[in-house]
């Protein structure tokens, strides 16, 4: 039991300490920089793995620390977790050489890394939360560790932006921490559970639940980037490409949907929410998010604009399926989480890879780039495409179980959400895509790597392109090879089978 | 008039007066700005205590409570040492500043001052060597 | 029945009285060696306090029979002076050493003229005695007596520099001080006439609802609000800490303060227990609403990084004074209140010896001129930054743990039905907020583009001592467990 509490400890300072020593290194220290990066992304990923496995083989992981009199700092390895743990691993290893590539040359390196490092720990720490308190505790950690990296360019727009996403986050910060020191106050500082734990209250406190249920959801909800409370996210855009990657594929965005799942989940539990009349409202704020999100993309010029407002509308996904609360829903939610993830990160790298090439920022900068940077324009069609949802695509594959969750609990509306929602989607994502294959154009290309680093190899600096190509055949094998057991949609129907008590699952 | 003293008892009439002492010293600390005066008046203000001090030991019936007497012994020791400190700050004060009052505070401290727009322009300005910190809050009155 | 314990804590506890006042004493007869006095001491009280504290714990986990009484020189009360040592005193001393040893490193460091040493040392040995005293008299006068010794050598402290703001910055540190101690001491006095007693367990024995009592405790909180610098007797503090060596200053804001504090905390939940009503309550907890409003808006218009962090204390402290109407509800919401203190103690101080090596690396701490060297100087800034996620409430530190505590006291309060409960958690819970906009005002400069410098050079510890205590004071988030048992060791205490 011990020896198993410390693997989830190892995992969680397998990032932590290399951030902390990367923290302190001279600037020009480069190898041992990239050593430490390295040697901690696939440590972590390595032991992800093997807690996978253990998880697998249907072993206990859990390690606890008294905090404060009865309330403890718990890690615990459920397959939800390990579904985002796994994710947030395998991302950072791809990341970070992403990351050393892009930041070649610019300065204050250290600082950086450091940071996102902390930044990565705090994730995997919220992916292996085992109750609310301890959920909170990364959570907030995550909220200071990722403002250096938004400001990070030091100009005053980035400052700016830093400014709105730390008063943002940081009073929707302090809204959970109410909530959840309430809920703790009346349930006691339980460990997540599938079902939900708060069954014994619904009787006595229905009113105060519901109102704590609205807390708790603003309270993620602004890192979820949800309708009204997103306004944040567009402006973040100015951090480096690859922040704005991990941001928005796993960590920042990522937190708060997660956040989301495991209390209508895991503290909630479905059947609650859906007594309490819970459900329905999440449900038209994510459904309102998706067609908001699609059509603000669809006015952005700016394309790393278009893609924020793309994630808002994205991740609203993963919330619609878990208020629908149904299998098939959760399924659609959960998997989403992934797919979105890798699609995300692979429009972003390309996103850079665009920028820090060629200096393509607006859409319509974008003609005939894909004959000189084809790999990238292939990589941004792919992801593009399965955002769309096309199939088989990744995308495709969370659309359908979405479908089929609101069939399965009488929601057809949801299902015109969905149409309309996949039509704006090709709307605002097949501009690009078309204007960089069929486009032309006249001058020749303004060269900043070029000018900065001289002549490259391939199209662009390999530890850019690598990444890309790399996230993008992961994006495309998710879809394609969806129906094989560890996919990642064969690993959400396990969690939905083996934890989740959902109403009308019996098969 | 001083029938009436007379007629008081030692137990009633020193605590009265010291309240009186005690309520004295605290205004003349408050409205004198003169240092020395305002030493005075905290030492007026001490004095005050003392007098309640010894008027409590003496009014039982029997000799006054020895205890009550060592208390306001220590106490004029500490009154006298810290008035001694006292002093010699306030002639510190007066070399320095050639006033035996206290100055306001550190100048820079009270002025509002919009830092991050004087940050940002430092951003641009290649070369910030030095902003006047008194010249932009001119501009603000 | 002795119990074996009771012999060493009775001479751990007067033995620590003793060595500190030797150290004192030492330090002012060989004022060359003052120094070397001053560490060697501060590492001897640290390990001291350290045995003292596991032997203390160890006498748990019965109240009465960890908790020490000393009576000096074998005369009992009423008439002899005692020492007392509880959970709570045994919190605060153990705070005290590690603030102390900190402090004492970096004065290595900070105080580096060879006579000023001379000067600063001795002074600095006589506070730190005072404070260990402070925290563990028994007795209303001695108590009236420790708080001079403590007052007296902050405000040499304070005039250190002998700069024109400085000697100001002292004078009128000094004035407050002393009103406040006469105010105190005529409570002490009202007491003892209606009482015949001054031993605060034997007052507390007699402790009832009158005129004399009411007198005394208005008299008594007054002069320790003052000198706690609460709200709205509080607007010395920024030009005393502002201006004091950065040495200073750290143990004005982190130590110095929260003696008053303790001392207000423990006659009221003692002599002046009968007194409190939840009128009165409330009352308290809305000027601990405008402190907090009031020092943050302070620290949001300052100029100077000093001056900054001097206003926290002032917007910290009104969270004290809004936990005394949860007290009134939740009794055992006191612990919180100590572990907020000392969570608070550490986190100030490292954010003022932090300040202090970026004022001497710039020469000045003016924030709009600082940019270059807080991005020059980013450990620094780190610790800066870390002690103020602290001050701010946010994992994973102290003051995480501390707000937990102090939100879930509020919030108790609410469901305990009190409407006004609802004010005091919006205070709680968005000080942080508030705490976080000025912390952001010191710490992201560092991240503009722009010019980076070094300044000047400065010691390695003054470079690393703030890094240390930075980590302490979040690792205090760790401390809640214990902390909260040593202080429920007690006796008397809710």
């Amino acid at each position: 039991m011990n020896d198993a509490g410390g693997l989830l400890l190892t995992i969680l300072l397998s990032s932590l300490l290399p951030g902390i020593a990367i923290f302190f290194l001279a600037e020009h220290r480069r190898r041992l920089r990239i050593g430490l990066n390295l040697t901690g992304a696939v440590t972590k990923l390595v032991l992800v793995g093997v807690l996978l496995l253990g998880v697998l083989r249907g072993d206990e992981y859990r390690f606890s620390l008294p905090l404060m009199p009865g309330i403890d700092l718990v890690l615990a390895a459920d397959s939800l977790s390990l579904l985002f743990a796994t994710l947030s691993a395998v991302l950072w290893l791809v990341t970070t050489v992403y990351a050393i590539g892009y930041l070649e040359h610019s300065p204050r390196r250290s600082r950086f890394f450091g940071f996102f490092s902390l930044c990565v720990s705090a994730t995997v720490g919220i992916a292996l939360s085992g109750n609310l308190i301890t959920f909170l505790i990364f959570y907030e950690i995550l909220t200071l560790a990722t403002w250096p990296l938004v400001v990070h360019r030091g100009t005053p727009a980035a400052l700016r932006a830093g400014r709105l996403y730390l008063g943002y986050t940081l009073t929707s910060g302090l809204v959970l921490f109410t909530a959840i020191v309430w809920l703790t106050l009346l349930a006691g500082a339980e460990g997540f559970t599938p079902g939900g734990y708060l069954e014994s209250l619904a009787e006595t406190h229905a009113v105060t639940l519901q109102v704590l249920f609205v807390l708790l959801m603003v309270g993620f909800g602004v890192k979820a980037a949800l309708v009204p409370l997103h306004s944040w996210l567009p402006i973040a855009m100015v951090a480096p490409a690859p922040v704005s990657a991990l941001l928005h594929a796993v960590a920042v965005v990522k937190a708060g949907a997660f956040g989301i799942v495991r209390v209508v989940n895991d503290v909630y539990g479905a059947e609650l929410a859906l007594e309490l009349g819970l459900t329905t409202g999440l449900l038209v704020v994510a459904a309102i998010t998706i067609l908001y999100g699609s059509i603000q993309a669809l006015r952005a010029q700016d394309l790393k604009q278009r893609l924020a407002f793309s994630t808002v509308s994205q991740v609203a996904y993963i919330v619609l399926g878990v208020a629908l609360a149904g299998p098939l829903g959760v399924i659609g939610g959960l998997v989403h989480l992934v797919h979105q993830g890798l699609t995300k990160i692979t429009l972003f790298f390309c996103a850079g890879n665009f920028a820090e090439t060629l200096g393509i920022h607006k859409v319509r900068e974008m003609d005939g780039v894909g004959r000189r940077m084809p790999w990238t324009m292939l990589a941004f069609t792919m992801g593009a495409l399965g955002m769309i949802g096309l199939p088989p695509l990744a995308g495709f594959v969370t659309k359908w179980h979405l479908g089929l969750g609101a069939l399965q609990v009488d929601a057809l509306w949801v299902l015109w959400v969905l149409v309309l929602s996949g039509l704006l989607n090709a709307a605002y994502f097949l501009p690009p895509i078309i204007r960089g294959w069929l486009g032309e154009r006249r001058e020749p290309w303004p060269e900043p790597m070029r000018e900065q680093i001289g002549p490259t190899r391939f199209e662009t600096h390999w530890m850019l392109l690598v990444p890309t190509l790399l996230v993008a055949a992961l994006s495309i094998l998710t879809g394609l090879l969806a129906a094989v057991g560890l996919s990642p949609l064969g690993w959400v129907a396990v969690i939905v089978q083996r934890d989740y008590i959902i109403p009308g699952l019996d098969t | 008039m001083s029938g009436l003293v007379e007629t008081l008892a030692p137990g009633l009439l020193y605590p009265t007066g010291g309240a009186i002492l005690f309520a004295l010293g605290l205004y003349g600390l408050i409205r004198r700005h003169h240092l020395v005066l305002r030493i005075l008046a905290l030492n007026i203000m001490g004095s005050g205590v003392f007098m309640v001090l010894l008027g409590i030991a003496a009014r039982g019936e029997g000799p006054p409570d020895p205890v009550a007497q060592a208390l306001t012994l220590t106490g004029i020791v500490v009154a006298v040492s810290a008035t001694a400190f006292a002093l010699a700050l306030v002639v510190r004060l007066a070399r320095l500043t050639g006033n035996a009052i206290i100055l306001p505070g550190p100048p820079d401290d009270d002025a509002p001052v919009d830092d991050i727009s004087r940050l940002e322009h430092h951003a641009h300005t290649e070369a910030p060597e030095h902003i006047e910190p008194t010249a932009r809050s001119g501009e603000r009155r | 029945m002795t119990l074996p314990g009771e012999a060493w804590l009775t001479s751990g506890v007067a033995g620590l009285i003793a060595l500190s006042l030797l150290l004192a004493v030492l330090a002012t007869v060989w004022p060359r060696q003052a120094h070397r006095i001053g560490i060697a001491g501060a590492l001897a009280v640290n390990a001291w306090v350290l045995v003292l504290g596991a032997v203390f714990l160890n006498a748990g986990p019965e109240p009465m029979a960890a908790a020490t009484r000393v009576a000096l020189g074998s005369w009992e009360a009423p008439l002899g002076l005692m020492l007392h040592l509880d959970g709570l005193a045994m919190t605060l001393l153990a705070l005290t050493a590690v603030v102390a040893l900190a402090t004492s490193l970096y004065s290595l460091g900070y105080v580096h003229d060879r006579i000023e040493r001379r000067q600063f040392w001795p002074l600095w040995l006589w506070l730190w005695a005072g404070l260990n005293m402070l925290f563990v008299s028994g007795d209303a006068f001695n108590l009236y007596i420790t708080l001079e010794v403590v007052s007296l050598t902050a405000v040499a402290l304070v005039a250190f520099t002998g700069t024109a703001a400085a000697v100001s910055g002292a004078m009128r540190y000094l004035l407050v001080n002393l009103l406040g101690s006469l105010s105190f001491l005529m409570g002490v006095v009202l007491l003892f006439g209606e009482h015949g007693v001054l031993d605060l367990v034997l007052l507390e024995a007699r402790a009832q609802v009158g005129p004399t009592e009411r007198m005394a405790a208005v008299l008594m909180t007054a002069g320790l609000m003052l000198k706690a610098a609460l709200f709205p007797v509080h607007v010395w503090l920024a030009p005393a800490h502002g201006s004091a060596p950065a040495p200073v200053s750290a143990v004005l804001s982190g130590l110095v303060v929260t003696g008053s504090f303790y001392l207000i905390l423990r006659l009221w939940m003692g002599v002046f227990a009968p007194l409190a009503t939840p009128a009165f309550g409330v009352l308290i907890g809305l000027l601990g609403v405008a402190a907090l409003v009031w020092g943050s808006a302070q620290a949001l218009r300052a100029g100077r990084l000093k001056s900054i962090v001097a206003y926290s204390t002032v917007a910290q402290f009104g969270y004290l004074l809004i936990a005394f109407p949860l007290m009134l509800v939740e009794p055992t919401a006191w612990r919180v209140v100590v572990f907020f203190a000392v969570v608070h103690a550490l986190a100030k101080a490292a954010v003022f010896l932090a300040a202090g090596t970026l004022q001497h690396a710039a020469g000045h701490d003016r924030l709009v001129d600082l940019g270059d060297i807080l991005r020059g100087r980013l450990r620094t800034v780190f610790a800066l930054g870390l002690a103020g996620v602290s001050l701010m409430g946010l994992p994973f530190t102290g003051g995480f743990v501390a707000k937990y505590l102090l939100l879930e006291a509020g919030l108790g309060t609410v469901l305990a039905g009190s409407a006004i409960g609802v004010l005091w958690v919006i205070a709680i819970a968005g000080g942080g907020l508030l705490a976080a906009a000025y912390v952001l005002r010191m710490v992201a400069p560092a991240f503009h583009q722009g010019r980076i410098r070094r300044g000047e050079a400065v010691s390695a510890w003054m470079d690393w001592v703030p890094l240390g205590l930075a980590l302490v004071a979040a690792a205090a988030g760790l401390s809640g467990t214990l902390v909260l048992y040593t202080l429920s060791l007690t006796p008397g205490a809710p």
